[in-house]
């Protein structure tokens, strides 16, 4: 399915993955920890193919191909879906307009019929009312005016109108309460299935509660340093990640 | 609160424009008006070189054919040119002092009152570390710390010295900035500046101390027309300070200088002034007119300006404080204070234009009106087609304290290459009543509290200051807006 | 006289030729302070601080003396949806085309009809309102069309809501007429309420001078929306002055969406003169080709206690050139003044230039004023974002084109008329 070897990328001039190799097969959920700067939010913007993240080295094959070589919107057509830390407020392009969008070019790119305006809305509503959100929301303009909570609840509707066979949920859990964090966490669950692999990357155990992992790696000074079940993300919430930043310094 | 009180007690401390004295000097005087044998005399008082006669009067032919400019918001009666001395120098100094002790102690006890330390030793026994020059009327009298500044190879001496010393630097960098024709003042200043501060630091070098200059106009119906020139040379460092005051005098003195700073690859040029020539009493009579040209060529790559203003003094000011932004990288920040009280009118701002690819400028800018003055923010942001990646951002505050005072805002922006951003923010208000009540009610005057609010509105600009001016600057802030309320 | 630009002196021969009836002579007095005024100085020149950033030597390619008539297909006319029920006024050249429109029937309190015909059925009315908002000082433009005072719309409502908008449709057609100076007048008092939805076209080919004026009066709790397409032909040129006086709690909405012509120019000067009076400017450009589009507007805030929120947004393609000229002026004691303006771009191509000048003048301290602007490209977060969710690069683009600007139309059009505009800025989107 997911198969990252020796990837090494840069910012600017500064090398944030050193050699970072992933191995995620289908339906599986792969945790990723790892210290604030170990380069988490890198990856998953490398995955997902934003500009400005340079690959010096490694190879990426998604499905047996080679996912480097796509633009964005390919990647998402392809079924690479990435939940961001931090949602794009977008003034002025209302969220139904942008969801209609974003499924109808996922459709075509997939050779799928494209939806009209009523079965898009019958589709969008079966979604809605799992997450508990609100017409009202998909009136407003993408993100702008929302909670914390209503952004990342946004995020996992997008994911699933948008049915994607990879996931990235990129710190999905920061700035949510307890209750946001269930609903966001149940909503992800529910999306779990033999075709469908995510990525969780987070700071914190705390989320993993309620995406339970079936592998948890640890992610520090650009490398996969360690690997384990769901109880090394125990550990590691008991332990902190010292002893992994001294050995990668 | 400890900082509070402390800022509080400073304001109280000083009290009304205390730079007010005049100094009973003999000066040695150009006859009155203007015309091409002043320019002649001027020169032969200096020495000059032919080519800089050459250039006075090419200048001064140049200003014959110009208009004075009308487009700044402010109101004055026209200036009788030839009703006014330029040239002026304390007698015994004509020869130029040797040392500190050939100074006229007049002149010395001048500086003390104005808090200029001169003495060497004054300066060594002290906290300060800062190199002055002081400019009397039209000539500079002194200059510390030379010798230390030499071994670094910094040159720091007044530019009629410069001219002679260093005249292939002079010739190569003088009007290359500003040139002679660029506009009303500075042509005026070209053909008739009599001294001003020069400074060169060498490729590398980080100028081990401030550099300072002090102006000071103190013969009356003087016009004064410095003209300084810095360059920094590759990869060099300069933090250079200004400041100015004058007497009070119930005619209007001109005041018209030229600033040209130039910075080459990766050098940086920090330019700080307090202005606080004296504004005029409260009715308006008297003051002085500060019509000055100030601009910087960022000429190299990674080269960096940065013009911090906190204006005062001057019944009139007009001055806009520039940046060509050349260099590809190149940086370019405007933090100014503009201050004024009574009839004073101020028209500042700066010009920030974006030639070379990934410049960035900067602009804050604090205006603060009281009495019956007028204060306008005037300023040009311009992003030609080749400035790749550009960055602007402009931030104009003004704050109005009464009711017939006026603050305006008058930004024109340019922007010719997509790929450039540029963000203007703008508001206007008077001090919010919840915070004067209070600071009211935590025992505070109506006015310290103003100062206190109004220094906390200044703060952004005046925390880019350098410590030594930062205390003078908040206590003048007191001080310029003493009777603006009640 | 003799130092006026062969254009300007074209302008006041052509005046001179034409010959004005007599029956109303303080019509003819008013002409004639105009061309006084105009004649002056003549067309404005960069020279002008009002006009640094917008040349009309353009209008050197006009023929300001050639006059005619024309006739028109009204199929071409049609920009509303079918279903709503309009007052339709149509104009060809200026001049008032009965035939093409359709007033209908209007209720009490409210007067439609074409300056031309209310000169002769209302003259007091026109007498009492018409060239007294706003002198010609530092108006050229303005000045010149008061010189040409003819024809145009007039709309007064007292005491009543209009429901149905008014449609009016400016042709301008080259081919026949080289320049026309339509002058309308807008009076609402006693808490009237009407919509005017405005479009200026341009027909067939070669190039002409609408330069159209408003003088709008709203008093009393009234209020006026004032909704303008302009839509003119590639060579056509479009001044528009708009002159906007607001008494007591009256609201004056303006919304302008300029997207053709070769030039145009759109000042909006509006003056609150009552406590309570409180005016929407808000705009939307798009150019490109060589298009120029200028929007100049100035707000007076006299009194104490009145408001004003202003947007202005373009998107600016090719060698377009976008220009923004806004300013507040809060008078000495016109305490309790809220003044909002914000101006936004987005350059699109390498060679489109904005040049922007928001400016405040203040003279009381009770206020709370403010501007900001910024210019740029479009932002790569919200592409990217967009890209990652698996919409195409291109689509990407116009979807957030259309969002910045839509959210103009959004603030400053009523719900029911914002698809007329939303619209038409799509189209624009797609035919790029």
């Amino acid at each position: 399915m997911l198969e990252i070897k020796n990837l090494h990328a840069k910012v600017g001039d500064t090398e944030i993955l050193k050699g970072l190799d992933l191995t995620i097969n289908a339906g599986e959920v792969h945790a990723i920890m790892g210290p604030n700067g170990a380069g988490k939010s890198t990856l998953s913007y490398v995955l997902s193919g934003r500009e400005g993240y340079e690959v010096t080295e490694g190879t990426v094959s998604y499905q047996g191909k080679n996912l480097l070589d796509m633009e964005p919107e390919v990647r998402a057509g392809e079924g690479v879906f990435l939940a961001f830390q931090y949602p794009v407020e977008i003034p002025g392009v209302s969220t139904m307009n942008f969801l209609k969008a974003a499924v109808n070019s996922v459709r075509k790119y997939r050779g799928e019929s494209e939806f009209d305006a009523m079965d898009f809305l019958k589709f969008v509503r079966e979604q809605t009312k799992i997450l508990n959100i609100g017409d009202d929301m998909l009136k407003r303009a993408v993100n702008v005016g929302f909670s914390g909570g209503e952004k990342k609840r946004a995020e996992v509707l997008q994911m699933a109108v948008l049915a994607p066979t990879l996931a990235l949920l990129d710190e999905t859990d920061s700035g949510l309460d307890v209750d946001a964090l269930r609903i966001v966490g149940e909503g992800v669950t529910a999306l779990r299935s033999p075709e469908r692999s995510m990525l969780v990357i987070t700071h914190y155990q705390r989320l993993l509660d309620y995406i339970v992992p079936d592998v948890v790696h640890v992610l520090a000074d650009g490398k996969i340093v360690d690997t384990g079940d769901k109880n090394l993300a125990i550990e590691l919430e008991k332990n902190g990640y010292a002893n992994y930043s001294e050995a990668a310094a | 609160m400890a900082a509070v009180t402390e800022t509080v007690d400073q304001v109280q401390s000083v009290e009304k424009y205390k730079y007010g004295f005049v100094t009973d000097i003999e000066a040695d005087q150009a006859p009155k008006g203007l015309n091409e044998d002043i320019i002649r005399f001027i020169s032969a008082k200096k020495e000059e070189p032919e080519w800089l006669l050459e250039w006075r009067l090419k200048a001064y032919a140049h200003w014959l054919t110009m208009e004075e400019p009308d487009w700044p918001k402010v109101n004055y009666p026209p200036i009788d040119y030839q009703d006014s001395y330029y040239y002026s120098a304390p007698k015994s100094a004509e020869d130029g002092p040797d040392s500190l002790d050939d100074v006229d102690p007049e002149l010395l006890e001048t500086y003390k009152k104005l808090g200029i330390p001169l003495h060497e030793q004054e300066v060594l026994a002290g906290v300060k570390n800062v190199a002055v020059d002081a400019v009397f009327d039209s000539v500079s009298v002194a200059t510390t710390f030379k010798d230390a500044l030499a071994k670094e190879g910094v040159i720091f001496c007044p530019i009629s010295e410069a001219v002679k010393d260093h005249p292939d630097l002079v010739k190569q960098y003088l009007g290359s900035v500003v040139p002679y024709s660029d506009n009303y003042f500075a042509t005026l200043n070209s053909a008739v500046f009599t001294d001003g501060s020069f400074v060169y630091i060498p490729k590398g070098v980080d100028c081990p101390m401030e550099l300072s200059t002090y102006f000071r106009i103190n013969a009356s119906n003087t016009g004064q027309f410095e003209r300084t020139l810095i360059i920094a040379d590759e990869g060099s460092h300069v933090s250079y300070l200004e400041g100015c005051t004058a007497p009070m005098r119930d005619e209007n003195q001109l005041h018209a200088a030229v600033v040209e700073l130039v910075a080459l690859d990766d050098a940086d040029i920090k330019y700080s002034t307090v202005q606080n020539w004296y504004p005029g009493d409260e009715n308006g009579v008297g003051g002085i007119y500060n019509f000055v040209t100030k601009r910087a060529a960022c000429r190299g790559k990674n080269s960096k300006v940065s013009w911090t203003q906190v204006e005062t003094g001057s019944a009139i000011t007009w001055k806009y404080p520039s940046c060509i932004l050349q260099g590809d990288n190149s940086v370019g920040e405007f933090y100014s204070v503009a201050i004024t009280n009574n009839y004073q009118q101020a028209d500042t701002g700066t010009k920030m234009i974006h030639l070379g690819k990934n410049t960035s400028s900067k602009i804050i800018a604090k205006g603060i009106s009281a009495g019956k003055s007028q204060s306008t923010y005037r300023g040009l942001v311009k992003m030609m087609p080749k400035a790749e990646g550009a960055r602007n951002y402009t931030q104009c505050d003004s704050l109005l304290i009464g009711k017939e005072c006026g603050a305006h805002t008058v930004p024109y922006i340019e922007s010719r290459n997509k790929s450039a951003k540029v963000e203007h923010e703008a508001t206007t208000s008077k001090i919010a009543d919840d915070q004067l009540f209070y600071c009211r009610q935590r025992g505070i005057s109506e006015e310290d509290a103003v100062a206190l609010i109004v220094n906390g509105f200044c703060r952004d600009v005046m925390q880019e200051l350098p410590m030594e001016f930062a205390v003078e600057a908040q206590k003048l802030v007191g001080i310029s807006l003493e009777g603006s309320v009640g | 006289m003799s130092n006026l630009s062969p254009i300007s002196q074209a302008f006041v021969d052509q005046q001179g030729a034409v010959a004005f009836s007599a029956s109303a002579p303080w019509l003819d007095q008013l002409r004639k302070a105009g061309l006084e005024s105009f004649s002056a100085d003549g067309l404005p020149t960069p020279k002008l601080e009002d006009w640094k950033y917008t040349n009309l030597n353009v209008l050197e390619k006009i023929d300001a003396g050639q006059r005619g008539d024309a006739a028109i297909d009204s199929t071409q006319l049609t920009w509303l949806p079918t279903e709503l029920a309009t007052h339709k006024l149509v104009f060809v050249n200026g001049r008032f085309q009965s035939e093409l429109s359709a007033i209908g029937d209007l209720p009490k309190g409210v007067k439609v009809l074409a300056l031309s015909e209310a000169l002769a059925s209302e003259p007091g009315l026109v007498e009492e309102h018409l060239g007294q908002i706003g002198g010609f000082e530092k108006a050229p433009v303005l000045a010149l069309n008061t010189a040409f005072i003819e024809d145009g719309y007039v709309v007064m409502v007292d005491k009543a809501e209009l429901a149905t908008p008014i449609e009016i449709v400016f042709v301008s057609q080259a081919k026949n007429e080289a320049a026309h100076h339509p002058r309308n007048l807008i009076v609402a008092k006693n808490n009237a309420r009407v919509t005017i939805l405005e479009r200026h076209i341009g027909i067939g080919e070669g190039g002409y001078l609408a330069n159209s004026a408003f003088e709008v009066l709203v008093e009393d709790g009234a209020h006026v929306q004032h909704y303008r397409l302009l839509e003119d032909s590639a060579d056509g040129i479009n001044l528009s002055s708009v002159k906007a006086k607001l008494g007591k709690d009256a609201t004056y909405d303006s919304f302008v969406l300029s997207m053709s012509g070769q030039l145009s120019r759109n000042e909006i000067h509006v003056s609150c003169e009552a406590g309570g009076a409180h005016t929407n400017l808000n705009g939307v450009y798009v150019g490109r080709g060589d298009q120029h589009i200028d929007n100049t507007t100035l707000i007076d805030h006299v009194v104490p206690n009145t408001s004003s929120k202003e947007t202005y947004k373009g998107a600016l393609d090719g060698k377009s050139r976008g220009v923004f000229q806004g300013a507040i002026i809060v008078a000495d004691g016109a305490d309790g003044t809220d003044g909002r303006m914000s101006n936004k771009t987005l350059l699109l191509s390498d060679d489109a230039e904005i040049d922007a000048k928001p400016q405040l003048e203040i003279y009381a301290d009770d206020v709370q004023c403010a501007h900001g602007f910024t210019a740029g490209e479009l932002d790569e977060n919200s592409l990217f974002y967009l890209r990652s969710r698996g919409i195409p690069e291109a689509i990407a683009r116009s979807m957030l084109v259309e969002g910045f600007l839509d959210e103009v139309v959004e603030e400053g059009v009523a719900e029911d008329y914002q698809d007329i505009f939303k619209t038409r800025i799509a189209d624009w989107m797609n035919s790029g």
